[in-house]
């Protein structure tokens, strides 16, 4: 089965909006920040994601792209 | 110079953090709020057991943790190294501890990483500069 293509950060959180995502292939920059991936999943539900990486070896990378509604606030 | 741009309107700041598998065979990337109110860094369990630490293991020493809403207990376990904003630590306690999903990430970057540089945030612009001290 063909992979699917290696994506920048910017087209993956366009191509799936608030959605958690498992990336293999991930390039990094000098900053240790994700540059490139390439999507093997991707849902609404951070436990799908964690299954799925479970399943998977190698070097992979668990990534959100949404962000926090501006009516919440974190307190750890 | 080790450094990541956040948007600053963000309600908490957002890092990348690579873990180092136990084996040291392979690694994990995952999304951590930088968090100067945490002492430890803490990833979650399910996390921790992909890598190979074994979060489960009942001779795994427990740690107390005092949050916002009570104090929990969490098994603590070292990983061989951990690296966020250009930076890397070897041999860094971690908590396995799970977040809320609605979170968005998958841990906290804590003190214990933190303590080993000079970081500098400047919130107005959304910069964060993390550099070994001179």
């Amino acid at each position: 089965m063909a992979k699917n293509p290696l994506l920048s950060k910017e087209k993956i959180k366009a191509k799936y909006p608030n959605q958690w995502l498992l990336l293999e292939d991930y390039e990094l920059d000098a900053s240790t920040s994700l540059r490139k991936g390439r999507v093997l999943a991707h849902s609404k539900d951070r436990e799908e994601i964690h299954r799925a990486l479970r399943k998977r070896p190698g070097n992979l990378c668990v990534h959100f792209t949404g962000s926090l509604p501006s009516d919440t606030g974190v307190i750890f | 110079m080790p450094r990541v741009v956040y948007d600053p309107s963000a309600s908490s700041i957002v890092a990348d953090l690579l873990l180092e598998a136990a084996d040291g065979k392979s690694s994990l990337l995952i999304p951590v709020v930088l968090d100067t109110g945490a002492s430890l860094t803490i990833v979650a369990t399910d996390i921790m057991a992909r890598l190979g630490y074994d979060p489960a293991n009942p001779t795994l020493a427990r740690h107390r943790i005092i949050t916002g809403s009570g104090v929990e207990y969490a098994p603590r376990t070292t990983v061989r190294s951990a690296k966020a904003i250009g930076q890397k630590v070897a041999n860094l306690d971690i908590l396995c501890h799970d977040l809320p999903p609605e979170s968005g990430v998958d841990g906290l970057l804590g003190l214990n990483f933190l303590k080993h540089f000079k970081l500098t945030i400047r919130f107005q612009k959304g910069i964060i500069d993390l550099n070994r001290e001179r």
